[in-house]
């Protein structure tokens, strides 16, 4: 079981690493041109490695121990992707404004560093949370 | 695995580490030594991809409702993560 459990959450690794920087062709991040298309790369290979936590938390032979640090990295893993689709929220809503002629580039320059910023913060926390599941 | 994939990560390992990321070169030669394809995870990522490589094609963002749709999964995941927590776990 524990040879098992080692499997699966390598697995989770292995898929960090190939939506971070692995296999030209299942490498979401490096398809994604745009801004927008890195957010939501990274908010879905998120929820894919969240999948596998939750696979660990909910299996009786994961010691207890394990789901702890699980559950404890993701309170403090979840917030930061919920700010980077804030983040992409604040960029969609003011590329509109641009586009309608009421936003300013300045504007949308600023928002558009801080959703890298985000974007940034977003892949520490899916290598943290994939860490944990690794334990 | 097969031989190719273990030596690209064991590559991009190493690329990592000389980047001064050394916990993500570690983290590919762990996965490197075991992971396998085929699982369902490597599924998701690959359509995932598909996806990703349809919205460049058509020079698009995500639409308010894929976004939308994926916050919402995060949500569910996270409750369901925590929703057993209690049981000598640390309170947040």
């Amino acid at each position: 079981m524990k040879m098992l459990q080692h499997s699966r959450s390598s697995v989770l690794l292995f898929i960090t690493m190939l939506a971070l920087a692995g296999c030209q062709s299942i490498n979401p991040m490096s398809i994604a041109e745009t801004p927008g298309q890195k957010a939501y790369a990274l908010e879905r290979s998120y929820n894919i490695v969240l999948a596998g936590a939750l696979d660990l938390v909910n299996d009786p032979a994961v010691p207890a121990g394990v789901k702890s640090n699980i559950r404890s990295v993701e309170r403090r893993t979840t917030p930061i992707v919920d700010n980077l689709s804030q983040a992409f929220a604040d960029y969609t809503v003011a590329r509109a404004a641009l586009s309608s002629g009421t936003g300013s580039q300045e504007r949308i320059e600023v928002i558009a560093a801080n959703l890298e910023g985000w974007i940034k913060q977003a892949e520490r926390a899916i290598v943290e949370l994939a860490n944990a599941v690794d334990r | 695995m097969p031989t190719a994939i273990i030596t690209l990560l064991n590559v991009l390992g190493s690329l990592l580490t000389a980047r001064g990321q050394e916990d993500l070169g570690e983290y590919a030669r762990l996965a490197a030594s075991l992971v396998r394809e085929g699982d369902d995870a490597h599924d998701e990522l690959k359509l995932l991809s598909l996806e990703l490589q349809d919205m460049v094609d058509q020079n698009r963002d995500p639409t308010t409702e894929e976004a939308l749709a994926v916050t919402t999964r995060r949500k569910e995941l996270s409750a369901a993560i925590q929703a057993g927590a209690g049981d000598g776990d640390d309170p947040a």
